[in-house]
């Protein structure tokens, strides 16, 4: 086999990486960057089985999508946060973990769908497990909850575009990212708005 | 004249005017009038029909209209729910303006119910999953107004309803082809199981039901209850639309039971949660809850009177839930919370929005002479033929209910602080308003039952 026919196991390995990634940071620059890497990964496995006009809009939603969180982030204030390193480790595990999930749950898919590559499947599937983890350990912030739900959806394109090619329906699953993002930005604004001023630091004595 | 442009298309641009408008009085009922002339369209207006103005003069209103390959298509027979979707927001936003709402709640509630009303009409219908989440997306501005706190309720809300579209939208690819023959059992039970996943989340069926009473507690009652009735209400027509095009899914006696059971349990457990709540507005989040287990139930029956009963709640779910949610918003503004100890005493001060906020649970638990006794008679009626345990369950839900209301009562008209605030005009003309309402349309159901039975002509298979 040449290069060219492992480039979809390549693909859907970095898309599993960057998936981690987000998982993992708490810094929300990074997040959106591998949020950014997320939809780059989906766009590229989408086009294998849609016209490369149409897998990307899914680019473009996607980063679209990231570009309003981070405006919104920006806009908001948001202090970057840094990870302990057991939160780091425990988040490394369970992503992982999903991986795992998704490697044996692949020839169950297999058999319920279509012929399909085995990297598209695994990458869809892994990519949908890590969101679900993200909406598990993280549902209580908007940002995570929309970075998760965006992945989900990412994950749900990989495996959709081989069965569905509608024009239709990459523009509405390009507009739900958007709009998605748009509601997150929205809940980021209001929370960051509705907070209570931080304590002005108290002068050392002495 | 298209009929998608009519019912989708001007609604959606009047919510674009709306949301410019400065205060909510002007916006409400601007979009109250708006509702009601398309309300009175759907009613007047037959489609694909020609319509003579004066002398050789006239039109006709086009059932379809074509969108990026696509095609939105209204149909003569959907008329029936039209003057019913629109009947109902006419009366929501009519109150918007006594709920002392966000000037641009009305503007947001005629786009969400635009987008929903897409949802009915496009074709191939799966897409309409895309819609509602697209409707989801766009209350999210309406539940949490500039200035609010978005809590943990939205974002499970969100979560929810995103989950429930992906399983949808994948489920139809697996139906394809399966409308009128028998998939493979294998076939059958998977995507049974996936389409059932995902209106369980669509629709808060129990135990997936969190959101609804952390909404309902959260955020402005009245958004809040607008928010969930019409997604709730609409995603179980989307259902309705599944059950007409699939034959063996309308006839499979394992998708009835499990709808019966679902029902059942919903009815239970919201109506015995309500009960035990602290709050009242997690007390109408249940109520929520409790209701859609009666449509459940009454879709798991099987047949047409089932059917007709899914619609026949809706009279009462319009109606009490606007008379309960708008009296909430009253009192809750009047001590910055509904939690019953801080409602304590209200009662006096505030009679009407007091009577409001204990009677519509009282409606909605079925009492005798309002407008949710005839349609809950009947469904108890055959609940009892199912079985005395499902009459048991379902008397114990209505009981539930009601003691939330009395629960209520004992603390409004507790001894307490007295309330400064008295009620304005507007507040005890709506109030009176609506008790009327539930109560003439309780004594005289004959006048909106048959158009009710309309509504089901838009599912051909369905109906008698």
């Amino acid at each position: 086999m040449t290069w060219h026919g492992y480039w979809p196991d390549v693909v859907a390995g970095l898309l599993f990486v960057v998936g981690l990634v987000m998982l993992m940071s708490e810094d929300w620059r990074l997040f959106l960057l591998s949020l950014a890497g997320v939809y780059g990964g989906t766009a590229a496995l989408s086009a294998w089985t849609w016209p490369w006009p149409l897998a990307a809009t899914v680019l473009v939603g996607g980063w679209m999508a990231a570009s309003i969180l981070g405006i919104s982030l920006r806009e908001a204030m948001t202090p970057v946060r840094r990870a302990r390193l057991s939160v780091i480790v425990f988040r490394l595990l369970a992503g992982l973990l999903a991986g795992l999930l998704a490697t044996s749950l692949v020839p169950v898919l297999q058999r319920w769908l279509p012929p399909l590559p085995v990297a598209h499947l695994w990458g869809g599937l892994a990519l949908i497990l890590l969101g679900m983890w993200q909406l598990g350990l993280r549902g209580n912030q908007p940002l995570e909850v929309s970075g998760g739900l965006l992945a989900v959806v990412g994950g749900f394109i990989v495996l959709y575009a081989t069965l569905e090619q509608s024009l239709l329906l990459a523009g509405l699953l390009a507009l739900v990212m958007v709009a998605l993002a748009l509601a997150g930005g929205y809940l980021i604004v209001q929370a960051a708005a509705t907070e209570p001023p931080a304590p002005a630091p108290a002068e050392e004595e002495g | 004249m298209r009929a998608p442009w009519l019912w989708i298309g001007l609604p959606l641009l009047a919510a674009g005017f709306l949301l410019l408008m400065g205060t909510t009085r002007r916006a409400a009922r601007s979009a109250a009038a708006v509702a009601l002339l398309l309300a009175l369209a759907a009613w007047r207006l037959p489609i694909e029909q020609p319509v003579r103005l004066a002398g050789s003069w006239g039109f006709r209103v086009a059932a379809n209209m074509q969108i990026l390959g696509r095609q939105l298509i209204i149909t003569d027979a959907m008329r029936g729910l039209l003057v019913w979707l629109f009947l109902a927001l006419a009366l929501w936003l009519g109150g918007a303006g006594v709920a002392r709402m966000e000037p641009t709640y009305p503007g947001l509630a005629m786009a969400v119910v635009a987008v929903l009303v897409a949802a009915l009409a496009i074709r191939p219908f799966l897409y309409a999953a895309l819609l509602i989440e697209t409707a989801v997306l766009l209350s999210v501005p309406l539940l949490t107004p500039p200035g609010s706190v978005a809590g943990r309720g939205v974002l499970r809300f969100l979560t929810f309803q995103t989950l429930g579209m992906l399983f949808i939208l994948f489920t139809g690819w697996m139906l394809v082809g399966t409308e009128t023959g028998l998939p493979d059992s294998a076939l059958a039970v998977r995507a049974g199981t996936l389409l059932g996943l995902g209106f369980v989340l669509l629709l808060g069926v129990f135990p997936f039901h969190s959101w609804m009473p952390m909404l309902t507690e959260e955020i402005h009652p009245y958004a809040a209850a607008l928010v969930l009735l019409t997604v709730t209400s609409v995603g179980g027509v989307f259902g309705l639309a599944f059950l007409e095009k699939y034959t063996w899914l309308r006839e499979s006696a394992t998708v009835a039971r499990a709808l019966l059971t679902a029902g059942g349990v919903m009815v239970v457990i919201g109506g015995i949660l309500a009960a035990l709540q602290p709050h009242a507005g997690r007390a109408l989040g249940y109520a929520v809850l409790f209701d859609q287990g009666l449509a459940l139930f009454a879709l798991g029956l099987g047949n047409v009177q089932g059917r007709l009963l899914f619609f026949a709640l809706w009279p009462a779910r319009i109606v009490a839930f606007a008379l309960w949610a708008l009296a909430l918003s009253g009192l809750g503004r009047r001590r910055d919370g509904l939690a019953y100890r801080q409602l304590v005493g209200l009662g006096r001060g505030a009679t009407w929005l007091s009577a409001g906020a204990v009677v519509a649970p009282l409606i909605l638990a079925g009492a005798p002479w309002f407008v949710g006794f005839s349609s809950r008679l009947a469904l108890w009626r055959a609940a009892a033929a199912h079985g005395l345990l499902w009459l048991t369950l379902f008397l114990a839900g209505s009981g539930g209910l009601a003691a939330a209301a009395f629960r209520l009562w004992g603390a409004l008209f507790s001894p307490g602080p007295e309330t400064i605030n008295a009620e304005a005009n507007d507040e005890k003309l709506w109030m009176a308003a609506l008790l009327l309402t539930s109560l003439a349309l309780g004594v005289l159901p004959q006048w909106w039952w048959p158009h009710l039975k309309q509504i089901l002509a838009a599912f051909p298979h369905l109906g008698p």
